[in-house]
């Protein structure tokens, strides 16, 4: 008689669980965010030059929140889950601050097993152009120690529903903090080196983005972000008072510098 | 070969579920333990079929998994009992074996015992040196040296007295 296997879904063989468990817990951020929150802060601090992931890791704010998180936000309105890392079905939802309302988004089908699991949730919302909103999940399958293969589904506020869209893509992302621009949701990898991909809404299309031309060595700190209709890229190095503000052409063809500042003339300003 | 979880042979009356690791040694495990993983329970709510293949635990480290989940599925076993198991569950286990019980967790989706694992591994790690860590991790220094000194600098206060481990 067949007999049927149910067999818990894992990318990975025996073997490369023999040879690199060590490589497999370092790569699942989430793992890891697990072991990190139970450090003791100085432990921590020192722990931000074990890589440069490492680094991202510990030093994003939203490492340290806890209870309900504000997973994103868009033009005014709120995207909250109740915040445990490692709840693949946590609840959503969408807070309008002027209306005081905030509707539960519907569950999301997450799969059996491991995987897939939720990688980041962005609103996307434009009042200019329709009070309708839409919240873009990016769910992700593990491949293998370090890959993932991402996919998008996204939320329409109009149809009150999910919708699985376009291809699956191979990527090492992270898709938190996504900037609405353009139509689109782009993810920007804060210094380390990873692709940088955006999500159009109107095409439904998940595609590569240039990654600002500089040096990822020395970035300690950056802002990615919208502005009046414009995306910008802004890297601060250390303590310097110089920086560079890039902005990203619309054709997604490159990022060119907009503005050099200098903020020497305003410190000469403030000592006199 | 089945092996029975520590609750001696099963009743008829009791509903148990075969779990067999990637290489290939079966646990027999009543249910009320198995559920106690998420991603079990998932499958024996969906299907009838009575045996579970995971492709990716090995046996030791299941074995472990399963004496946990079968701890704490006793009803007879006070919650300041299953407490002081689980300290016992993870003392003097080496970091390579909770690397592998932390993958697991992470498989089955067994949240406390991730907790417990995840903290266990920080109290090990919490003085050690950074090259102990990436040794561990197997993570490649991706810093340049000027980088890494800028680092250092920034947060010198974090770098101070203390005598840290590299083993």
């Amino acid at each position: 008689m067949y007999r049927h296997e149910n067999q818990i879904k894992a990318s990975r063989t025996a073997d490369e669980v023999q040879s690199s468990s060590a490589q497999i817990v370092a790569s699942i951020d989430d793992l890891l965010k697990e072991i990190l929150l139970r450090l003791p802060i100085k432990s921590l601090i020192r722990f931000k030059l074990v890589s440069k992931q490492w680094h991202y890791l510990i030093s994003n704010p939203r490492f340290y929140s806890k209870g309900i998180r504000i997973a994103h936000s868009c033009n005014g309105l709120l995207l909250c889950s109740s915040f445990q890392a490692r709840d693949n079905n946590q609840t959503y939802y969408v807070y309008n601050p002027t209306t005081n309302k905030f509707p539960i988004l519907p569950k999301l089908d997450v799969g059996d097993g491991i995987s897939p699991r939720i990688h980041g949730m962005s609103l996307a919302f434009d009042p200019a152009k329709s009070f309708h909103y839409k919240v873009v999940c990016v769910q992700g399958l593990r491949l293998d120690m370090v890959g993932y293969q991402y996919e998008c589904e996204v939320y329409s506020s109009k149809t009150g529903s999910w919708r699985k869209c376009g291809e699956p893509l191979t990527a090492h992302v992270n898709f938190e903090d996504g900037v609405y621009w353009n139509g689109a949701i782009h993810w920007n990898n804060n210094g380390t080196g990873r692709d940088s991909l955006y999500f159009n809404i109107g095409n439904q299309m998940l595609r590569i983005m240039p990654i600002p031309p500089i040096d990822w060595d020395c970035i300690n700190n950056y802002y990615f972000g919208e502005s009046f209709d414009h995306l910008h890229y802004i890297k601060i190095v250390g303590l310097e008072l110089h920086f560079d503000v890039y902005e990203m052409r619309r054709d997604y063809s490159e990022w060119f510098i907009k503005y050099n500042v200098d903020l020497h003339l305003l410190l000469v300003l403030i000592l006199r | 070969m089945v092996t029975t979880d520590e609750k001696g042979p099963l009743t008829a009356k009791k509903k148990s579920v075969i779990i067999r690791s990637c290489d290939g040694d079966e646990f027999l495990v009543s249910e009320s333990a198995a559920v106690l993983s998420t991603s079990l329970k998932k499958i024996l709510e969906e299907k009838e079929d009575r045996l579970i293949h995971l492709s990716d635990i090995d046996n030791k480290t299941l074995a472990m998994v399963i004496a946990y989940l079968s701890t704490h599925a006793d009803d007879g076993l006070s919650d300041d009992l299953k407490r002081s198991f689980d300290q016992e569950f993870v003392s003097g286990k080496e970091f390579d074996v909770l690397k592998y019980l932390v993958l697991a967790t992470d498989t089955l989706q067994v949240t406390c015992l991730c907790y417990t694992v995840a903290k266990k591994m920080a109290d090990i790690m919490k003085n050690k040196l950074v090259e102990w860590v990436r040794r561990e991790f197997d993570i490649q220094n991706d810093y340049t040296p000027e980088a890494e000194a800028e680092i250092r600098r920034l947060d010198a206060w974090a770098w101070d007295d203390r005598q840290l481990e590299d083993d």
